[in-house]
């Protein structure tokens, strides 16, 4: 069992008459890659400046490895933060930059000399970290987006903190950069052995790279698992559908493995809900396959399909019942055409779903849901 | 009658001037006569300076009767105690005044910026009062606040009196780096392990140190040009050199006068020449921040 | 397990000494002029050292000096006075009663109980103050002087007129010299901007006798159109001297702010405005003038609120006839500082309606100040 290095103990804050958190609680293992992900607003940022002592919360309590944190202002923390727009000093140059957490520490007067070679040497191994030889003595004005990125962590990570936060640290670069961040940052991850606590908003930057994921909204947890508990067996509606696209609608719980959507019968793997309970039935749009007319055991209407490079993106009106389906598929299909559509038992996953607003899930076309 | 002819003369060149002016820049006129009318607005400033300058080498008495080159008033001046008295007070007092109000006034300004927003409104305010206010109820109402303190006039009251409208100035040069700073810098100092005020000394003031700069040279430029507050606050004892100037256009100004302009000028041009050729590059890199 | 330091991250503190002298150095000034400006002194305030040789006269004089409420001055006791404090026995209380008289310009400015010792040792200035504070009372009659005077009127129309035709040539020389420069390339302009600063490195006193020089009976300016075969002509102690001067004068004011907000101004919006099809005259009324407007109000202001209350200006350019306000407050303000007071606070209110008629109600206050930084 791994040990518990950040613990929040029914953290609230409220920031200019909001409530920003209520009472959230979350723990946080050592060496572990975790992620909070949400919408802008969710209160992911205001945990993390908590973490990293930036900001106080209303009440509650913040645990580093089992010790009351409270009132330890951010220098006296082992935790380091890489900020969203990297918040390097421009007075400085590269090595400047890197250096100043380890010019920052006391050091008797006898050992000054030999700590200046020291520091060297750690800001070469840095450097050497993030892929950053020979940067040294270039000012940080004339460095490319990647390169400050490189550097904000390069200075993050040169006190060895045993915990890593970073605030959206690749929303300024491009989509290639940021791919290749990604790899960089996990591959980081794995050979310093640091905690890191991921902010972003971004749901395939949160897969890719976390050992856990923490889905947050309105300043609450939704969801705390892997990536693939939280893709698979997403626990509510706002999972579902912020996680991957995803067919979020009603459905009724017959008995265990058996529910009823569409007003069609279907076999599922999920148990453990009253006979007859009102649900929400997931399914995720590259589970459905697209079959001739006959062969489907739902069939509709094709308005629209677009390519989308790996695959084309339908959007299928039902025939007999008021829903949109939205499909992947790799087959094309003509617009108006009549289709049958199939899934299996694996593919349908159940939730409570007494409060389901579902006409904010219904794939319409128009609606571009994407920032 | 006359200020119909005034207007008329001043006016009319001018509209002419501006619809040409204000031209396409593609036009040749424009151009020339973009250039006739900053020349013409240099000579406008730069004529009284000129007279000014020539003037301080008459070998007459007069400031506007040309009667032979001498260097005679630059020895006057060497020899004039009263006027070095005045000179020194000057300097001493917009020295004095600039660094108290410059380090006084960053100061200020970081804890201003961090103020909520209400009480930072209400000091902001304020701060501009004497930027806004007229010149003379400055005076005046320092003179009624060191009247009923029971403060004397002298040395002390003038200082005051320079680092109460200085003061505004600084803060207003540091207060726009102050905000174009990204605030996560100062957490991302602390972050390292930097406290508050390592973090303050590190981090926050070579970012504004621009600001501090020009902050200081306004201060100085304002406390050395500075009459009508100091006729009101200095007292009868002290006397700078725009009092004693001011003094000397009742009884008429000798080309002395002149001469320590001239100086002050050809100094103040230097140090900029110099300053400019010294770090081009860097000045450039300041204006741009 | 150790307790840790509190922490806090409250930087505003370093706010609180200025905020105290901001009180005491830029608020209460203001304070103090308009308390003078609606009181005046008790005329009969002050009595007479000379004539105060007995504690008879002292006791005349109390009424005016408002101890007649005072429950042992008032009673009828015996009084011995020797030159600095005033001893009352009263009857009743059968114990003497000291009191000091304080005197200044040989009047007597205050009567103080005397405790023991410890008034002796008291700080004369102290006494000062309250004598200050004293011996006035409400009234709006510096006012109404103002009003129903004719030839302080005259006087502060005259002021408007000027300080209103400075401002006006200002804006109308400065806004094209500030458009022409923004128009230039960096490095030059940079320096030609220096170059519109460094005339204030010359006393502005100087820069106005020089003026003097050119265009006096006996000036350049005549001396130059006497030897082309042209009249010479009366410019000095005129108000258009004035006003040509105060154009010399305050011009790098209106010039900086307006030019720092045109090169702010986003290339992109007036490319933007050609390319919808406006040409230059209309892109410059259309969008870069209402865009330079905050730069314009900030250099209105900062030209208007010297102009009008510029006196040295006046006394060397103008001479008598064109006395301006600024030169009746400072002469009145050495003899009538409670009347110098209702006049600065005229002004100040005067400032304060063009400030907020000009800034259009946006009391942000930034724009003016900063404008010119």
């Amino acid at each position: 069992m791994a040990e518990s290095i950040i613990r929040l103990e029914n953290i609230s804050v409220a920031l200019g008459g909001e409530q920003i958190l209520k009472n959230l609680n979350l723990n946080i293992n050592d060496k572990e890659f975790v992620t909070l992900l949400g919408p802008s607003g969710c209160g992911k940022t205001t945990t993390l400046r908590i973490i990293g002592g930036f900001q106080r919360q209303d009440s509650g309590n913040v645990f580093f490895a089992n010790e009351i944190i409270n009132d330890l202002p951010p220098y006296k923390r082992n935790v380091n933060t890489v900020f969203q727009k990297y918040a390097l000093f421009p007075h400085l140059n590269v090595f400047g930059n890197i250096a100043y957490g380890l010019h920052m520490q006391k050091v008797p007067k006898e050992e000054r000399k030999k700590r200046k070679q020291e520091i060297k040497k750690r800001v070469e191994e840095m450097l050497a970290l993030v892929n950053l030889r020979g940067f040294e003595n270039r000012d940080i004005t004339s460095l490319s987006g990647g390169q400050q990125q490189r550097v904000a962590i390069a200075r993050a990570l040169i006190n060895k903190p045993h915990v890593l936060l970073l605030d959206e640290p690749l929303g300024a670069l491009d989509l290639k950069l940021r791919k290749e961040m990604q790899i960089e940052l996990k591959n980081i991850q794995i050979k310093t052995g640091i905690t890191f606590i991921y902010v972003t908003h971004d749901q395939e930057e949160a897969l890719t790279m976390s050992d856990t994921v923490v889905v947050m909204k309105g300043g609450e947890i939704q969801q705390i698992g892997t990536p693939q508990d939280i893709y698979n067996e997403p626990k509510n509606a706002f999972v579902a559908d912020f996680i991957g696209e995803s067919n979020i609608l009603p459905g009724v719980m017959l008995e265990d493995y058996r529910v009823e959507i569409c007003g069609r019968l279907f076999e599922c793997v999920d148990k453990g809900f009253d006979d007859n309970e009102k649900v929400g039935v997931v399914v995720r749009p590259e589970d459905i396959e697209i079959k001739p007319e006959s062969e489907g055991f739902l069939t509709g209407v094709v308005k629209s399909c677009v390519f989308k490079g790996v695959h084309y993106e339908m959007t299928i009106e039902q025939i007999n019942y008021p829903y949109t389906w939205l499909v992947h598929s790799t087959d094309a299909a003509e617009i108006g055409d009549t289709v049958g559509m199939c899934f299996y038992p694996n593919d349908i996953h159940v939730m409570k779903g007494e409060d389901i607003d579902y006409s904010y899930f219904s794939n319409v076309p128009e609606e571009d849901t994407e920032e | 009658m006359t200020d119909i002819i005034y207007i008329a003369l001043i006016a009319i060149p001018v509209l002419i001037a501006l619809v040409l002016v204000f031209g396409s820049p593609k036009r040749k006129i424009t151009k020339v006569s973009r250039i006739i009318y900053l020349t013409a607005i240099f000579v406008f400033t730069y004529l009284p300076i000129f007279v000014l300058i020539v003037f301080s080498f008459n070998s007459g008495r007069s400031t506007g009767v040309w009667e032979g080159f001498s260097l005679k008033w630059y020895e006057e001046l060497i020899n004039d105690a009263r006027i070095q008295a005045a000179l020194l007070t000057t300097v001493i007092v917009a020295l004095s005044s600039a660094v108290i109000s410059t380090v006084f006034g960053t100061v200020s300004a970081i804890g201003i910026f961090y103020m909520k927003k209400m009480p930072k409104n209400i000091i902001m305010n304020v701060t501009n009062i004497p930027i806004l206010n007229a010149d003379i109820i400055t005076g005046v109402s320092l003179l009624l606040l060191y009247n009923i303190l029971g403060i004397d006039l002298g040395y002390a009251s003038l200082i005051i009196a320079h680092i109460s409208f200085n003061i505004p100035y600084v803060i207003l040069s540091v207060m726009p780096k102050l905000k174009q700073m990204d605030n996560n810098i100062y957490e991302a100092a602390l972050d390292l392990g930097a406290t508050p005020t390592k973090a303050l000394v590190n981090v926050i003031v070579p970012q504004i140190m621009p600001g501090i700069v020009s902050g200081f040279l306004l201060a100085l430029t304002m406390s050395m040009d500075d009459f009508v507050i100091s006729l009101f606050t200095s007292g009868p004892v002290v006397s700078t050199l725009s009092l004693e100037i001011y003094s000397m256009t009742k009884r008429g100004i000798t080309p002395e006068i002149n001469a320590l302009s001239t100086i002050i000028f050809v100094i103040v041009i230097a140090v900029l020449l110099i300053s400019n050729l010294k770090n081009p590059q860097t000045d450039k890199k300041k204006r741009r921040a | 397990m150790k307790p840790f330091p509190k922490f806090r991250l409250k930087r505003s503190v370093f706010a609180y000494p200025y905020v105290v002298f901001a009180i005491i150095f830029l608020v209460a000034p203001l304070v103090l002029v308009i308390f003078y400006s609606l009181t005046r002194e008790i005329d009969n305030y002050s009595v007479n050292k000379s004539s105060v040789n007995s504690p008879e006269v002292i006791m005349d004089n109390l009424d005016f000096i408002g101890y007649e409420q005072d429950p042992v001055l008032s009673q009828v006791g015996t009084y011995y006075y020797d030159g600095e404090t005033l001893t009352v026995i009263n009857y009743r209380e059968r114990h003497p009663e000291t009191y000091r008289i304080f005197f200044e310009n040989e009047k007597i400015s205050l009567i103080e109980e005397y405790e023991g010792d410890t008034l002796i040792d008291a700080d004369l200035k102290d006494v000062k103050f309250l004598n200050r504070l004293k011996g006035v009372y409400f009234t709006i009659d510096n006012f109404v002087k103002f009003f129903n005077t004719g030839d302080y009127m005259k006087v502060f129309l005259r002021s408007l007129y000027i300080a209103f035709m400075s401002t006006l040539f200002c804006l109308i020389i400065g806004f094209p010299t500030a458009y022409v420069l923004s128009k230039m390339k960096e490095r030059t302009r940079n320096i030609v901007s220096v170059m519109f600063l460094l005339p204030m490195w010359i006393n502005f006193l100087l820069r106005t006798y020089a003026w003097r020089t050119l265009i006096e009976k006996t000036g350049i300016i005549n001396t130059v159109l006497e030897s082309v075969g042209l009249p010479a002509q009366n410019l000095m102690y005129t108000q258009g001297a004035v006003i040509l001067v105060m154009v010399y004068d305050f011009l790098p004011f209106m010039i900086l702010p307006i030019y720092n907000t045109l090169i702010k101004i986003d290339r992109s919006v007036i490319e933007a405005s050609y390319d919808l099809g406006a040409n230059h005259y209309r892109t410059l009324f259309r969008v870069i003038f209402p865009l330079a407007l905050p730069g314009i109000s900030s250099g209105v202001t900062m030209t208007f609120v010297p102009a009008i209350t510029a006196f040295a200006i006046s006394k060397i350019m103008g001479g008598t006839q064109c006395a301006t306000i600024g030169e009746t407050i400072e002469r009145e303000f050495s003899t009538d500082m409670w009347f110098g007071s209702a006049m600065s606070v005229i002004i100040m209110v005067l400032m304060l309606a063009s400030m907020f008629l000009i800034a259009g109600g946006d009391n942000d206050g930034e724009n003016i100040g900063g404008g010119l930084l």
